[in-house]
């Protein structure tokens, strides 16, 4: 065990003025699992950015094996030995794995490629590592799972020693994190040191060797994962004590449908069975599916972003198939989009007027257009209290905020525009815990005064909290509608995600 | 007295308030670098350069008839650059303004000359009727946009010559005044024009309606719920479809508007500094509108004041085409510079990066002081 790197009052300030990390020290050493936990906008990623070299340092020093280098880009932290996994896969779909792997990282003599000499590198590490990787297929045919492993090969060939990885589970089912977590034990058995940048408590518990804890920028030290328990943890990354409950509600027996699909198709050409399913008044239906399953095309179609090929809608005794966003929006429609900072949010705007936008754009003709602002901005600092939103005033722009609290703005504008059905894409990702179980909360009160829910989330603790029916998707069909999601095991749910599995009655 | 102290330097250590000092240093500034490779110009190929930097800088404010000029020159690009505005942060780069600038003046003068209204009525009608006009013609370019895509800033671009000529046929064959010596609208009495602030200086009242506009524009944009929807729609297309806003209405309504605008300014122009329309080519108001928007961010509050500097420049300019051997052309090639600094995003972006960080530390210092008072 030997120390690798080491950070020294690392001080990162934005060029928007936005104070990322606040005089953070820490190390790292050979053959561990480190965690950095910390809820989002604590500084987690902008720490590895700073060792990665994809972002400047603007006070510290960085220590490598012993001595102090500045890292001035990525290409001269993979010479130093770091290679970092992004969430968002930097892959080309229309090359096969091998080329990917060695895209601008060729062995070559005289400017002819050796490929001969790459494969059998390729080869042996598949082997070590127990990558079972078709290197001949195509990028763009794999699966999410498989994109990460080529994404680890891919740094794996470039002889690092430290791996980092931004939420390697956010995008992979119970099974696929177990095999993941078994390739990360063998690294660290190998000697590597593994980064992994996280706020799942459970993965720190079941994975890592040590844990360090950031909050609001600050490192609030490192701990070994054997010597502290969850509840510390979480204690550390929100700054009070969360109870994450599961309230189990009665559950109503509900006839009454406030919204029915029938006959849906997604894609037209492809041969699969249309989706038809109905939401009930007062009842949370939440769909999942691995990303790209047909879940999103429906929420668009859903919402009328695009055009429904084959099949009806009726929302609320209307038939909405063919209506326009604005009018689903007036029938009682809203809309909590998974891009929050495109689809969801104007970032070159206040956050006034992203939380109070429903209500401007509600202004009668009578007041000439004129919204009254002093009114708004008191009901917006209203949300802003109740949704703990952090920001310095109200005229801020939206976008020198922390991309957890930009998703509460989001939350807070279309929960409070008293919809009768609210349709929720990950409403609570990178949300930290408190502001997670306010948002449950609010959820639930929503149920309770009759209101729907649609969300689409890959989440296990969020569907376990809200769901009262779980619908999964995979390769645009339905394979399974799960009326008791209490009773459902998180492997059952990967299976069905993943298309193994599939239920009787839908085939 | 203290507290209020600590206050105050807690909104001027404000990011906010940071990034608008920065921008108007920005902007000094490369008015400053402009001036001075301007003079370097002067100093190159005028015999007595001193003297002739002397009257650019300083003939606009000698006397009250320069500084009239000043002001009168700075109505036009009010007009214009409100109208670019409005355009601009709708997302629409529509060029219209030139011809409908040009379009106004020639509706206004020829409108006015028609009636004789108590209370200048007349050139307030002459004026709504321009606009009126122009908004009509300005639906082509926006409806082609919001329909087929077309692109605005070409369609516009070329409709402009399209309103030159159709409006010198009009003037060449029958709106012109036979009487007179040149070709020229018919002569405008008293009654059918804007009335002077100030006879002496020839400044009338047009400027006050130009700052009116100006705040009414910035009321309309801030303000109202289609204010509202035009920004939304104009810096993120995706957003302003997901809130359920009209998108194309937003583009077809602020490209119309923006035309309203510069055809307003026109007539008012006109109506108010000159007895006839005398005007043969385009007179580069509605381009110069754009320089005007650039240097007040596109806010209608700041448009006045880069008019402002824009007129004094152009006064000082012609003072010196004038007065001394260097031809009016400097103050383009200053215009240029000016432009090229405050659009130029890089320009002093470290400085503005200290600032910034500078800023945080003393917003985290001072909160730590008013926690111990």
């Amino acid at each position: 065990m030997t120390e690798v790197i080491k950070m020294e009052h690392i001080r990162k300030v934005y060029d928007n003025g936005f104070l990322a990390n606040d005089d953070i020290s820490f190390s790292l050493n050979s053959g561990e699992i480190h965690a950095i936990a910390g809820e989002n906008g604590a500084g987690k990623s902008t720490l590895m950015k700073l060792l990665y070299g994809v972002e400047k340092p603007t006070s510290g020093k960085i220590y490598i094996k012993g001595v102090e280098t500045k890292i001035y880009n990525p290409s001269q932290s993979i010479k130093l030995g770091i290679g970092m996994v992004f969430q968002h896969f930097m892959l080309v779909d229309e090359l096969t794995i091998f080329e990917n792997i060695f895209l601008g990282n060729e062995t070559a003599k005289f400017n002819i490629l050796l490929k001969d000499k790459m494969k059998k590198k390729l080869e042996v590490l598949s082997e070590k590592f127990n990558f079972k990787l078709d290197i001949n297929a195509k990028c763009g045919t794999l699966s999410v799972s498989q994109k990460q492993k080529v994404e680890i090969l891919k740094v794996l060939s470039k002889d690092a020693d430290v791996f980092i990885f931004d939420e390697p589970t956010a995008v992979l089912t119970a099974p696929e994190s177990d095999e993941l977590f078994e390739q990360l034990r063998l690294l660290r058995k190998a000697g590597h040191t593994v980064v992994i940048i996280t706020h799942k408590l459970q993965e720190i518990k079941v994975l890592c060797d040590r844990v360090t804890v950031l909050r609001k920028g600050r490192n609030l030290g490192t701990y070994d994962v054997s010597q502290i328990t969850t509840e510390e943890i979480s204690r550390l990354m929100v700054g009070f004590d969360v109870k994450l409950q599961e309230e189990i509600t009665d559950k109503k027996i509900a006839t009454d449908s406030l919204l029915e699909v029938k006959d849906l198709v997604i894609n037209p050409s492809q041969e699969t069975r249309p989706i038809s399913f109905n939401v009930h008044r007062g009842e949370i239906v939440c769909v999942t599916g691995v990303e790209g399953s047909g879940q999103e095309k429906v929420i668009e179609m859903l919402m009328g972003l695009t055009k429904v090929p084959a099949g009806t809608m009726i929302f609320n005794n209307h038939e909405v198939t063919h209506l326009s966003l604005k009018s689903r929006r007036e029938l009682g429609m809203s809309y909590i989009p998974a891009d929050r900072m495109v689809l969801g949010t104007n970032l070159n705007s206040t956050v006034f007027e992203n939380i109070a936008a429903h209500d401007i754009l509600k202004t009668s003709p009578r007041r000439l257009g004129f919204f009254d602002k002093r009114y708004l901005k008191k009901a917006a600092l209203k949300h802003k209290d109740e949704y703990s939103i952090k920001t310095s005033s109200m005229n801020q722009s939206i976008h020198l905020l922390s991309g957890g609290n930009i998703q509460k703005v989001v939350t807070a504008r279309e929960m409070e525009n008293d919809p009768l059905l609210l349709i929720a894409e990950h409403p609570t990702r990178g949300v930290d815990v408190g502001t997670m179980e306010l948002i449950f909360n609010k959820m639930r009160n929503l149920k309770k005064a009759g209101k729907s829910i649609f969300l689409v989330s890959t989440d296990w603790n969020e569907m376990m909290a809200l769901a009262d029916r779980i619908i999964i998707f995979f390769n645009n069909e339905m394979t399974a509608i799960i009326d008791e999601p209490r009773l459902l095991n998180e492997y059952d749910l990967g299976y069905y995600m993943l298309g193994v599995k599939r239920m009787v009655t839908l085939v | 007295m203290k507290k209020m102290l600590i206050q105050l330097k807690s909104i001027y250590y404000r990011p906010q308030t940071q990034q608008f000092v920065v921008d108007v240093l920005r902007t000094l500034l490369s008015l400053l670098i402009a001036l001075i490779l301007g003079f370097i110009v002067i100093l190159l190929t005028s015999d007595q350069p001193f003297d002739t930097i002397r009257i650019f800088l300083l003939s606009p404010l000698s006397d009250p008839y320069t500084f009239g000029m000043v002001i009168t020159q700075s109505v036009p690009l009010i007009f214009t650059g409100i109208a670019v505005c409005l355009m601009v942060k709708g997302g629409q780069f529509n060029m219209i303004g030139e011809g409908a600038f040009f379009a106004g003046a020639f509706i206004g003068a020829v409108v006015a000359a028609k009636f004789s209204l108590p209370w200048f009525l007349s050139p307030f009608i002459a004026m709504l009727v321009a606009a009126i006009v122009m908004g009509i013609i300005g639906y082509v370019p926006a409806k082609l946009k919001a329909s087929l895509k077309v692109d605005e800033f070409v369609s516009s671009l070329m409709l402009n010559f399209v309103i030159f000529w159709v409006i010198m046929y009009l003037f060449n064959n029958v709106f012109f005044d036979p009487e007179y010596s040149s070709l020229a609208t018919p002569y405008l009495e008293d009654g059918q024009r804007l009335p002077f602030l100030n006879a002496d200086n020839e400044v009338s009242i047009s400027i006050i309606i130009a700052l009116i506009t100006a705040l009414a524009a910035y009321l309309f944009l801030y303000r109202t719920k289609w204010g509202f929807a035009i920004r939304t729609t104009g810096s993120n297309v995706h957003y302003a479809k997901y809130l359920g806003i009209n998108v194309k209405r937003v583009i077809l309504i602020v490209q119309i508007v923006g035309a309203m605008v510069a055809a307003f300014g026109g007539a008012t122009f006109l109506l108010g500094n000159s007895y006839r329309f005398t005007w043969k080519a385009l007179p580069n108001y509605g381009f110069d509108g754009f320089i005007v928007a650039i240097m007040a961010f596109v806010h209608p509050l700041l448009v006045p004041f880069a008019a402002f500097l824009m007129g004094f420049l152009r006064v000082g300019a012609s003072e010196m085409a004038r007065l001394s051997d260097v031809p009016n052309e400097i103050v383009y090639i200053i215009q240029a510079l000016i432009i090229l600094f405050v659009g130029g995003q890089a320009f002093l972006v470290r400085f503005k990066r200290n600032r910034l960080k500078k800023a945080i530390e003393k917003e985290q210092l001072l909160k730590v002081e008013v926690r111990h008072d």
